[in-house]
């Protein structure tokens, strides 16, 4: 009994992490909109347009609206029939006035019914207008009401596509990371307090855990651009700041394994560790926040997951992966400060038996 | 103690699995690629993975402190 009482964080954080892993694994990305054809379109008569959906589940009973968006104003479908359940057939009347004043203009696509929620194709719909229309046409009376879907599903993302559940497996690296690294921080400020070896021990033992889970970012990271934004690579802030941030903490074992005297080693290792943590968090988290342009969401000019999470289907997956994730980490950095601490007793116990 | 712990993991996530696989039945929506395509089996695969690893580093935690009761005593 006195170990599960002891042991009851280390079961939470390895339930955590199978069930997050389990619903981030299979919970379907949509509904969405998949293709438009014809993906241009003349407006001065009627015309029809087919609607692939991805995830759909398109029923007549459900009665699916179908909306052109430019701006604010949209134009009605005039007629909509559920060929199948990932299909519609979609038709318009032949514009009255032009939309705005251009020639040729994009036009998003919105979606709406009960089963399926709102869902958009945004700029899908090229559409030429006739030079004679002088007026504007009219805008219709009936408004999406933004439904949700029915079904508990992550958001369908254009570039990210399926991509988008890598959330909850690359993000949670960097939150186990900044965790442990700032309790190695704490840890060596306490070493300089009580100047008692156990706290450089566990300043050690979460440096390197830290590490570990930083270059677990940096992979799944490079990968994860790789199919998104094209390239395993490229000079972001983000990127840039996680790999200094590293180095860094690569920096800092090194500097470990290269002093021989051990109190001077751990004051060292402190003062480096106690540095090391604000310019980390100004590398990692700041810098990339106020830079002007980044491809990584959250940072500069790019939107965070949170503005694609409109129904919070994300973060109830995301919310108790971190926790797994972080509690995962810490375990691993106890395992290998009591091996140390292990270890360091041994040490110490066969130089009083050589003394006596 | 090990086996209990197990047990209890295995049975949590055949919970979570068989739950993923009714609610997703129940809407009759496109299955082709998650049921059709079993592609339950590759998420429950990958849930046993991490189990298994979970359970050895819990392994590691009883040495370890084995090993501390030792070195005390």
């Amino acid at each position: 009994m006195v170990t599960i009482r002891s042991l009851w964080w280390k079961i939470l954080a390895a339930l955590l992490v199978l069930v997050s892993m389990y619903f981030g694994l299979t919970t379907k990305t949509g509904p969405g909109l998949a293709y438009v054809s014809p993906e241009r379109v003349d407006a001065s008569s009627d015309f029809e347009i087919t609607i692939t959906g991805y995830n759909t589940s398109f029923f007549p009973d459900a009665t699916p609206k179908v909306w052109l968006k430019k701006k604010n104003r949209l134009y009605c479908a005039n007629s909509v029939t559920v060929i199948d359940r990932n299909h519609l057939q979609v038709g318009f009347n032949a514009f009255e006035g032009k939309v705005d004043s251009a020639q040729r203009i994009v036009m998003t696509v919105v979606v709406e019914d009960e089963v399926n929620g709102m869902f958009l194709g945004v700029n899908r719909l090229e559409i030429d207008q006739s030079d004679t229309l002088k007026t504007y046409a009219a805008a219709c009376t009936l408004k999406p009401e933004k439904l949700s879907a029915i079904q508990y599903s992550f958001p369908y993302r254009t570039t990210l596509y399926e991509t988008i559940r890598n959330l909850h497996f690359h993000v949670p690296m960097w939150f186990s990371m900044i965790t442990v690294l700032f309790l190695s921080f704490l840890s060596s400020i306490l070493f300089l307090n009580k100047s008692d070896v156990k706290y450089d021990h566990w300043a050690n033992a979460f440096a390197a855990t830290g590490l570990v889970f930083g270059i677990a970012g940096i992979i799944t990271g490079a990968f994860w651009a790789r199919f998104t934004w094209g390239t395993f690579w490229t000079a972001d802030p983000k990127l840039n700041g996680a790999a200094v941030a590293v180095l860094m903490y690569i920096a800092y074992q090194i500097l470990r394994s290269s002093i021989e005297d051990e109190d001077k080693l751990a004051r060292i290792a402190a003062i480096y560790n106690i540095l090391a943590f604000p310019i980390y968090i100004v590398l990692i988290i700041v810098l990339p926040t106020i830079a002007e342009f980044s491809l990584h969401p959250g940072s500069g000019d790019s939107v965070g997951f949170k503005d694609y999470d409109l129904d919070s289907n994300l973060r109830m997956v995301f919310y108790p992966s971190v926790m797994g994730w972080v509690l995962t980490s810490v375990w691993i950095a106890t395992l290998v400060y009591r091996t140390k601490r292990l270890e360091f007793q041994q040490t110490e116990s066969e130089i009083n038996n050589e003394e006596n | 103690m090990m086996h209990k712990i197990f047990s209890m993991l295995l049975s949590v996530l055949l919970l979570v699995a068989s739950a993923g696989m009714a609610s997703a039945a129940d809407l009759d929506l496109d299955d082709t690629f998650f049921q059709a395509g079993k592609y339950y089996v590759v998420a429950v695969i990958l849930l046993i993975i991490f189990a298994v690893l979970f359970t050895f580093l819990m392994r590691l935690e009883m040495r370890v402190r084995k090993l501390e009761k030792r070195s005390k005593s």
